[in-house]
């Protein structure tokens, strides 16, 4: 299957036939075959193949969502799948939970780092490895540990709180941990996404020094350069399938894995938007964002000196790989997030951040991905429809909610955006994925805003849905209003958006015009932060 | 996932498995009525081992809660009490948080109308309507402060409001064997609230009287403001979810203050009507409970006023009927606490199971 | 004041520390691990209750008397902990729903076995105090604090070896991970919710103990709602310990010491009213969780784990 994808590529793979099913080599340390697995209605994974051999660095790359987590959650044992099968050293195995994994041998480093903070390194390598009344201060066990972190150069004391230690010192534990465990295979989850460039280059270093012992890692990652620049061999997956696997990277382009990791777009097939947009010079700039700065709860910097501009009648869309920012950015935008320093002017008129109804005031709207909380899920379709308008004076008077308004403001809206629904009572849940966008759409546009914040709003959507989606979008800006659009799509993107905005780790790398969209240069940016040439 | 910084309840923290998925934790398949029915079935255990016919017992219970115009009264009387208390928990309730200090602004609360009954004189219809007031700012005062706690210090509620609890209680212990102190006797009473300061008796039992419409006035009020006035919504977004509640624009820290002092309003009245209707003075024993089995009754209504009444009423009949029981058939009438408590563990129990079958079936 | 601060004040000090001290202990465990576990003072109820009636019916000896009060707290603690740890049923509500069941449930017990005994009541031959050799001849601390119930002695000591289970074993390392990154404690092989139902269990038969020194080490019989709010008393200890096993030593010495206070402090004869002294414990526990807010609690208190996407 992996094959017929992408006939052109087959001259830029290895001449050598990959080995068949049956035979395992001596140097597989696990194969992965015909993997599905599936939760509820999501397919995260379908019929996929992986193995690692030893003394090898393996990339598995593809975007968000693209099912490689799973895979690997499903070699750790956090997942059974629903077909396949699993081969551990030779022998065909299912993998029942992670302290069935680690003990065949198999480690793996979370992206969200599994680390308790209030443990010292210690007693977090340790942890589930001590007997219940085994010292977790002296002995065996902590000799060898303190060994294993002197060998591999982790350079700080190992009785510290992990809590107190930077990421990549963090990350350096986790690699400990599996070390620790005798791992003979290592995976590790986007490892490098809060990394500084010196701690990647440091984690690089380690990662030969296993390599050379004979460790057989998997690197799960998105970014196309840490794939050219350390792995031996790269499986794509894109939308839980195997696209294919590189035997050598050395002989694989970087131009040949994206487009493998996004498809090829064809320029006739992009679809021109319904209305022309307005030439660039033409168009004033109607939000107006300078300097916006803003850090998570922990601190870290999501947000890194944000300016851009949307012009009237523009959707701005901004791309980039789940997690670089977007999703702050737009929360920032529709006053949801305080940011910490920055300003942001709407017609010349600053807007007060961190609050929502402020923003919605100056005609600044909010249509968060249905996921993201944009729904209160067991509250009626009625009530989710008047969420962002309940409090509005003319919906009150004398202190008490005027219900027949409120139900024929909410009827008229789930006419007007078509949703389909006999009663409005019953709870939002029970519609599909595409009505409840439709429901968090409505809520935006309803009085006709001038600036429509939107993040993902097509995903799961059948193309008709979608569609219409657009066209809401363009009947904004048709009338001199904007639109920031966040989306990992990039077809969408650039079948819809004006400008494209590319954000990588909290920054703008970069910004095309419609005239101009480059997908090879969207994707580098994307991936690498830096332009392809 | 990403943390909002300015709300301190919604972040990769969270917290700790309380506010709104709460009330949402508490709506499983099993409803009230079902689980009240089978503790009385699991009731009827202890009561045969004490060689009772469970169905006498029962049908005496519900002689002494409904008999007689007699029996009636006394159910009304606790019902009173009961029902205010149940809407001071309930109200908070309604967005996800718990206000077990019900106990401690009922008792502050009767201790503000005390001290305007002694030393703030005014005429007799004026006098009740100052005490009352003064009760219901009391209460909302200290529904206020573990309210604040909460919005500004992320401290959790239900240990904030126990510990005030206490403190309360000390206070009114002070006052009444101290300055407010009446009589040489050795147990601590204190002075009698003054005619004029009383909430007028219907009837002769001694067990109507007007704080009945104080209560009902109660929960029409509640009613409204739960479910007519944008902050009932409010309250009713935020406890399905803090998330969406802040992106709309709903100041949720503000919203746990005004809930919780709401909350403590009515707990003030709570304590206030039994002090000027019932009591007429306070001791160490003023408060025989009601703010724990406010709790019960605002988790089986769901945080509807109306039904708040209703369980209110059923609870006071409990109270009223186990008295009876405990005389005629020489059933301990602390049976009554345990016909209390295990509709709520049933409830919890099932509605914890409704979303562990829930995710189950999500996560594969 | 010197009629007040003396040798009497000390050993009443210790004495009543005792329960606070066994509940806050079991309850502490519970919390390290991610229960919060509001019905301890249910189980100091019927601790008490198991504790004096297995004393009065089982030969009259205190020592059956604790075994049938452990025995009992463990199987009502399996159920509850079945219902709060793993199916996941919200632990405030479960918590202080079971208090007011136990309190109901001893409460008529205890009626109906009183009445059959003509009205005396339960009553149960006291645990003896044991005197310590040596330490208890110490000149003004002798007699106070090595002239103890074994159940005091047994407080204390457990204290201490918490303290070394905790920061000092495997077992502390699990518990202390599966209160605080439930999720890293199931990466690494921890079966999270068993290591809180046996945590939650423990800290149930603390509370029972509890209940049984103030039935069958203090008082000498069951009364109705012998623990007086005892059990939450406990979690305001907890708090004001910092959730570490010593310092809810110091802190249920503080509790002990103002509830001493307030009884001999009745005359009045200082400016503060004993009330006020007894409050103060609490409202320091107040400004303890004000300041501290959420920060220094176990990340996971009270949330219910189920292994996620």
């Amino acid at each position: 299957m992996a094959d017929t994808l992408m006939p052109q590529q087959a001259e830029e793979r290895d001449p050598l036939p990959t080995p068949s099913r049956a035979e395992a080599t001596p140097d597989e340390l696990v194969s992965m075959q015909g993997i599905t697995k599936t939760f509820g209605s999501l397919r995260a994974l379908y019929e996929v193949d992986l193995s690692v051999l030893r003394g090898e660095v393996h990339g598995l790359l593809g975007e968000n969502g693209a099912g490689k987590s799973t895979l690997m959650n499903v070699l750790y044992g956090m997942f059974q799948p629903d077909t396949g099968s699993i081969t551990v050293f030779g022998q065909r195995t299912s993998v029942e939970s992670p302290r069935h994994a680690i003990g065949l041998g198999i480690g793996m480093v979370h992206q969200q780092l599994m680390l308790v903070p209030t443990l010292t390194i210690e007693e977090n390598v340790l942890l589930g490895d001590l007997g219940s009344w085994e010292s977790s201060r002296r002995g065996v066990k902590i000799d060898r540990l303190r060994e294993l972190a002197a060998a591999y150069e982790l350079d700080v004391d190992t009785k510290v709180l992990v809590g107190s230690l930077s990421l990549g010192q963090r990350q350096r534990v986790e690699i400990l941990k599996a070390l620790y465990r005798d791992s003979k295979v290592l995976i590790l989850d986007e490892p490098t996404s809060v990394l500084t460039p010196p701690e990647v280059e440091n984690l690089f270093t380690m990662l030969r020094q296993l390599t050379a012992t004979g460790l057989g890692i998997v690197l799960i990652t998105h970014k196309l350069h840490e794939v050219m620049d350390i792995a031996d061999r790269v499986t794509v997956l894109r939308k839980g399938e195997l696209v294919g696997t590189s035997r050598e990277t050395r002989q694989t382009s970087k131009a040949g894995l994206m487009k493998w990791m996004f498809g090829e777009v064809a320029p006739e097939d992009q679809e021109c938007a319904l209305a022309p947009p307005p030439a660039p010079a033409e168009a004033k700039p109607r939000l107006v964002v300078k300097s916006l700065r803003a850090e998570s709860e922990a601190g870290q910097c999501v947000l890194d000196s944000i300016s851009l501009d949307i012009r009237s009648g523009e959707i701005l869309g901004v791309a980039g790989v789940s997690g670089n920012g977007q999703a702050e950015l737009a929360e920032v935008l529709a006053g949801v997030r305080l940011p910490q320093s920055g300003s942001i002017e709407f017609d010349g008129r600053p807007v007060v951040v961190g609050s929502p109804r402020a923003h919605r005031e100056e005609g600044i709207v909010y249509a968060p991905e249905e996921r993201e909380a944009g729904l209160a899920r067991d509250l009626s379709i009625k009530e989710n429809l008047i969420l962002a308008d309940y409090h509005e004076p003319e919906f009150n008077r004398a202190g008490l909610m005027q219900r027949e308004a409120l139900d024929a403001y909410a009827r008229e809206l789930a006419d007007r955006f078509r949703v389909p629904a006999g009663r409005l009572d019953i709870p939002v849940r029970t519609l599909s994925g595409g009505n409840q966008q439709r429901v968090v759409l409505a809520r935006a546009l309803a009085r006709q805003p001038s600036c429509v914040i939107a993040v993902q709003a097509t995903i799961g959507l059948d193309a008709a849905t979608a569609n219409y989606v657009h066209q809401l979008l363009r009947g904004v800006t048709g009338k001199g209003g904007c639109a920031l659009y966040v989306s990992t799509d990039l077809d969408e993107l650039i079948a819809l958006a004006d400008r494209i905005a590319v954000m990588y780790r909290g920054r703008i790398v970069g910004v095309q015009d419609r005239q101009g969209f480059d997908m090879a240069e969207i994707g580098a940016l994307m991936c690498t932060g830096e332009s392809a040439a | 996932m990403n943390a909002i910084t300015q709300d301190p309840e919604i972040g990769a923290g969270g917290r700790s498995g309380m506010t709104g998925e709460r009330v949402k934790g508490l709506a499983g398949k099993l409803t009230p009525v079902w689980a009240i029915l089978l503790a009385f079935l699991v009731g009827a255990i202890p009561i045969a081992a004490a060689g009772v016919n469970p169905i006498d017992a029962y049908s005496t219970v519900i002689r002494g809660a409904l008999g007689g115009p007699y029996e009636l009264s006394v159910t009304v009387r606790f019902m009173i009490p009961l029902c205010l208390a149940g809407l001071a928990v309930a109200i908070p309730y309604r967005c996800g948080l718990f206000n077990i200090g019900a106990e401690g602004q009922l008792a502050l609360g009767a201790v503000a109308a005390l001290a305007v009954s002694l030393y703030v004189p005014a005429p007799p219809g004026l006098h009740v309507l100052l005490c009352l007031l003064a009760a219901g700012v009391a209460g909302a005062l200290w529904g206020a402060v573990p309210g604040a706690l909460l919005a500004f210090r992320h401290a959790n509620e239900v240990i904030t409001t126990i510990m005030l609890n206490f403190v309360a209680l000390f206070a009114l212990q002070y006052l009444v064997r101290v300055p407010w102190r009446s009589g040489e006797g050795l147990f601590p009473v204190s002075k009698d609230v003054p005619e004029s300061a009383r909430l007028a008796e219907l009837g002769t039992t001694g067990n109507w009287h007007l704080g009945l419409f104080v209560a009902l006035a109660a929960v029409a009020v509640a009613w409204v403001l739960v479910y007519r006035t944008r902050f009932g919504f409010s309250l009713k977004i935020m406890g399905h979810g803090l998330r969406a509640a802040h992106n709309v624009g709903i100041s949720v820290k503000k919203m746990f203050i005004l809930s919780m002092s709401v909350g403590g309003l009515f707990a003030g009245l709570a304590g206030s009507t039994e002090l000027l209707g019932v009591q007429y003075n306070l001791s160490p024993l003023f408060n025989p409970g009601y703010g724990f089995d406010a709790i019960g009754i605002a988790i089986l209504s769901r945080g509807n006023p109306l039904l708040v009444l209703v369980f209110a009423f059923v609870f006071g009949g409990l109270r009223a009927g186990v008295t009876l029981m405990q005389r005629v058939e020489g059933v301990p009438a602390a049976i009554g606490q345990v016909l209390i408590a295990l509709p709520v563990i049933f409830l919890a129990v099932d509605a914890a199971r409704q979303q562990y079958s829930r995710r189950r079936l999500r996560n594969g | 004041m010197g009629d007040v601060f003396n040798q009497e004040l000390l050993a009443a000090s210790v004495r009543l520390a005792t329960p606070l001290l066994l509940a806050a202990l079991g309850g502490l465990v519970a919390w390290r691990a991610g229960v919060i576990n509001l019905a301890m003072e249910g189980f100091m109820l019927i601790g008490a209750l198991s504790a004096a009636l297995g004393t009065m019916w089982l030969g009259d000896s205190p020592w059956l008397g604790l075994l049938a009060s452990v025995a009992v707290s463990v199987v009502t603690a399996a159920l509850l902990g079945l219902a709060m740890v793993y199916v996941g049923a919200d632990q405030t509500v479960t918590g202080i729903a079971f208090n007011i069941f136990a309190l109901g449930i001893t409460s008529f017990t205890a009626t109906l076995i009183s009445r059959g005994s003509g009205g005396s009541g339960i009553q149960a031959p006291l645990v003896k105090n044991v005197s310590l050799p040596v330490l208890s001849d110490l000149p003004v601390v002798g007699d106070a604090l090595f002239n103890q119930s074994p159940l005091t002695y047994f407080a204390i000591l457990l204290a201490f070896a918490l303290a070394i289970m905790l920061y000092r074993t495997g077992m502390g390392v699990t518990l202390r991970a599966a209160g605080e990154h439930a999720r890293a404690a199931d990466t690494a092989g921890i079966v999270v919710n068993r290591i809180r139902f046996w945590a939650f269990v423990f800290s149930c038969v603390c509370a029972g103990l509890a209940g049984a020194f103030l039935s069958i080490g203090y008082v000498g019989a069951f009364i109705t709602n012998i623990s007086q709010g005892r059990g939450y008393i406990a979690i305001a200890i907890i708090i004001l310990g910092q959730w570490r096993p010593l310092g809810t030593l110091a802190a249920a010495a503080v509790f002990g010491l103002a509830q001493a206070l307030a009884v001999r402090w009745t005359g009045d004869t200082l400016p503060i009213p004993n009330e006020a002294i007894q409050a103060l414990p609490y409202v320091l526990a107040l400004v303890v969780v004000a300041l501290v807010g959420k920060a220094k609690g176990p990340a996971e208190e009270g949330r219910h784990y189920q292994r996620a996407a």
